[in-house]
C-alpha cells in the first residue's frame, strides 16, 4: 500500500469540490444499539495526531493506526455493560427483526475444549477411557462402541440422551431466530443429560473389582444407565454465560471495526490503514475470547447403575463428580467416583458388597493444528487412574489398589472422523484385557474404523 | 442493467485508493438495499455507512441505504465464534445485485473480516 502526494492531492480535490457527502444515514434504529463513539474516537485521533503526521511510510502509518484502534477499544466507556436481562431482551428484539431463516446451530472452539462425553466412560464398564469429560452430547447421539477399543467383546452401544431432546419438536418452529436466542429458550434443560449402555458383555471382575474369584473373566450381559447434571459452567458460545463477552464486548469491537474506517474524520486516503488495523485488532480480541471460553471451569455430577441382566441381585451403583478446566491450550479433567457393587457368594461366604473410590485425572491438548487436516488438530491425552478399595473386615478377599496410566493420540481424518491410538500401563495386567494388544503390563489399542466409515 | 460509464469523480477516486478497496458508482435515482444473510452468529455484525451504524444484528437483515449525491463509505465487520458460521453481504442497486463479501467456515475462510467500499452517487 502506498500513499503518493499525487494521490492525496486528487482526494483533496474531491473533498474540497463537495463530492464527499454528509455522514448522516437515515436508517431505522437497529435492535442492538450502537455505542456512542465519536468523542472517544476524537480523543484517540488527537492523542495520535503527532505520530500520524510524522509517519512517512505506509508501514509506519499502519502501525500508528493499529495503536489508535487498540487505544480506542481500551476505552471502557464505549462498552454498554448491559445487565443479563438487557442482553436477553436484545436477543429477543434482534431475532424479531430477522428477514430470512437460519439453520443449524453449532459451536466453534478448539475440538478438545467442548469437553463432550459420548461413551459414558465413568459408568460404562466396556470402555477403555479413564476419565469422563463434564459436558455431554447435544440432543440425541448414538455412540456405537462396535470396535475392540471400547468393548470387552466388541458389542456395547451407548445411547446418549439430553433432556432438551424432549422439547426439540417445539424448538424447531423457532429456527428463524438467532443462535443465542434459541439456546437460552431451554438453557437449563441442557444441563441434564443421561445415557443408556446396553449390549455390553463385561468380565465379572469389572463389576466387583475382584480378580481372585473363581472365574473373574467370565463375560456377563450388562445394562448400564447414568444421569449427568452440569452443575457449573458452559463452554457453548451460545450460552448466556457468554452474552456479555460476545454481545456486549466483542459486539462493540466489531461495531468499531466497521464504523471507524468509514468515519468522516478518517481521511479517505487512510481508509485502508484503518480497515487493516481494525481487522487485526478484531482478530486478536476474537482469539482472546475463544480462549476464555475454552478454558472456563465446568463441573458436573453423575449417578449411574450397572445391572447384570441374567443374574439376579447383581448391581453396581456409582456417584461421581467431573471437573474440567482449561489452561492455555491444555484441558485438565478430573473425576472422583464412589461405587458399591454386589459380589457373588464365594466358598464359605454369603454374597457381599464391595466399595471403591476411583480417582482419575487427565490432560488433553490439541496439537498438530492444520498439519494433518486443514482446520483440525490432533488431540493428545494423558490420564492417570487409581482404584482404591474401601473394604471392611467382612470382605473375604484381599483386593489391591489398581493404577492405570493411559496416553491416547486421536488423529483427525477428513472433515469429521477421528482415529484413536491408545497406550495403557497398569500394575495389574489383568486390567489390560480390553486392549487390542498386550505385552507385559502395557496394552495398545487402535481404531481405524473411522477411515472406512469416512468413505462409506 | 447496463453498467454506467464511470464519471470523473469515480475514476479519480479509484486511482487514489489503495488496491483492494472497491469503488462502486451508484445512479442517484437507484434504490440501494443492503442485504445480510448470516448463519450461527453469536457476535453481532455491523454494517456502517459514513461512520454511522446501519445494521447491528445477529440475524439476517435487509435495510435500505439512503444516499445523497457524492462519495460515501460503506463498511462492515463480522466475527465468528460458532461452528457452521457463514455470512454473505450483498448490495442491491436498483435491479443489480453485487455480492460484497461471502465467507464461511465450510470454505475455511478466516473467522473475522473487516471491509470497506466506496459508493459514488452520481
Amino acid at each position: 500500500m502506498t500513499t503518493t502526494p499525487n494521490r492525496l492531492l486528487r482526494i483533496a480535490l474531491l473533498v474540497t469540490a463537495g463530492s464527499f457527502a454528509s455522514a448522516s444515514v437515515n436508517a431505522q434504529i437497529p435492535p442492538i444499539s450502537p455505542v456512542t463513539r465519536d468523542a472517544a474516537l476524537a480523543a484517540v485521533q488527537s492523542q495520535f495526531a503527532g505520530q500520524l503526521a510524522s509517519a512517512t511510510t505506509a508501514a509506519a502509518k499502519q502501525a500508528v493506526y493499529r495503536q489508535m484502534f487498540e487505544a480506542l477499544i481500551r476505552n471502557e466507556s464505549l462498552y454498554p455493560k448491559l445487565t443479563p436481562q438487557q442482553l436477553r431482551q436484545i436477543l429477543v428484539n434482534d431475532s424479531s427483526a430477522v428477514t430470512q431463516s437460519i439453520v443449524d446451530v453449532g459451536r466453534n472452539l478448539r475440538e478438545s475444549a467442548i469437553a463432550p462425553s459420548t461413551n459414558a466412560p465413568m459408568s460404562n464398564p466396556a470402555t477403555t477411557q479413564l476419565v469422563e469429560r463434564s459436558a455431554s452430547t447435544e440432543l440425541l447421539a448414538l455412540a456405537a462402541d462396535l470396535k475392540q477399543l471400547f468393548s470387552a467383546d466388541g458389542s456395547a452401544i451407548t445411547l446418549n440422551l439430553n433432556a432438551l431432546g424432549l422439547f426439540r419438536g417445539s424448538q424447531t418452529k423457532e429456527v428463524i431466530a438467532g443462535a443465542q436466542y434459541l439456546y437460552f429458550q431451554r438453557e437449563q434443560l441442557r444441563r441434564l443429560t443421561g445415557s443408556v449402555t446396553f449390549g455390553a458383555k463385561i468380565p465379572e471382575k469389572e463389576i466387583t473389582g475382584i480378580t481372585t474369584i473363581p472365574d473373574p473373566d467370565k463375560l456377563l450381559d450388562a445394562f448400564a444407565w447414568d444421569v449427568k447434571f452440569r452443575a457449573y459452567g458452559d463452554r457453548d458460545p451460545r450460552a448466556s454465560n457468554w452474552h456479555e463477552l460476545f454481545i456486549d464486548r466483542l459486539g462493540t469491537v466489531t461495531e468499531l471495526a466497521a464504523t471507524v474506517p468509514t468515519h468522516p474524520t478518517v481521511p479517505l486516503s487512510d481508509t485502508g490503514f484503518a480497515r487493516t488495523a481494525a481487522s487485526e485488532v478484531l482478530g486478536d480480541e476474537l482469539r482472546a475470547a475463544a480462549n476464555r471460553v475454552s478454558n472456563s471451569l465446568l463441573v458436573s455430577v453423575k449417578f449411574s447403575g450397572q445391572h447384570l441382566t441374567k443374574e439376579s441381585g447383581r448391581n453396581k451403583y456409582l456417584a461421581g463428580m467431573m471437573v474440567d478446566k482449561g489452561f492455555a491450550d491444555v484441558d485438565f479433567t478430573a473425576n472422583a467416583t464412589f461405587s458399591a457393587a454386589d459380589a457373588p457368594a464365594m466358598d464359605a461366604t454369603d454374597p457381599f458388597r464391595t466399595r471403591d473410590w476411583q480417582l482419575a485425572a487427565a490432560l488433553t491438548g490439541s496439537i498438530l493444528k492444520d498439519a494433518l487436516v486443514k482446520g483440525r488438530a490432533a488431540e493428545l491425552s494423558t490420564s492417570l487412574s487409581g482404584i482404591i478399595p474401601m473394604d471392611d473386615d467382612g470382605i473375604p478377599v484381599d483386593r489391591k489398589r489398581i493404577v492405570k496410566v493411559n496416553t491416547t493420540l486421536t488423529l483427525p481424518f477428513m472433515d469429521k472422523a477421528k482415529i484413536p491410538l491408545s497406550f495403557t500401563y497398569s500394575n495389574d495386567p489383568n486390567n489390560l484385557k480390553k486392549e487390542k494388544y498386550v505385552t507385559g503390563q502395557i496394552g495398545v489399542s487402535y481404531d481405524f474404523g473411522a477411515i472406512w466409515n469416512a468413505f462409506k | 442493467m447496463a453498467k454506467a460509464p464511470a464519471n470523473a469523480a469515480t475514476s479519480a477516486l479509484k486511482a487514489a485508493l489503495p488496491e483492494g478497496i472497491e469503488v462502486i458508482q451508484v445512479p442517484a435515482t437507484a434504490t440501494v438495499l443492503v442485504d445480510v444473510n448470516v448463519n450461527d452468529m453469536v457476535i453481532p455484525y455491523t454494517i456502517a455507512a459514513d461512520g454511522s451504524v446501519l445494521i447491528k444484528s445477529l440475524v439476517d437483515r435487509r435495510e435500505p441505504l439512503p444516499l445523497g449525491v457524492g462519495t460515501h463509505r460503506l463498511g462492515w465487520a463480522f466475527a465468528h465464534a460458532a461452528k457452521g458460521w457463514m455470512h454473505e453481504l450483498t448490495l442491491k442497486i436498483g435491479n443489480t445485485t453485487k455480492v460484497l463479501e461471502k465467507k464461511s467456515e465450510a470454505n475455511k475462510d478466516q473467522d473475522h473480516s473487516v471491509g470497506v467500499v466506496f459508493l459514488v452517487v452520481v
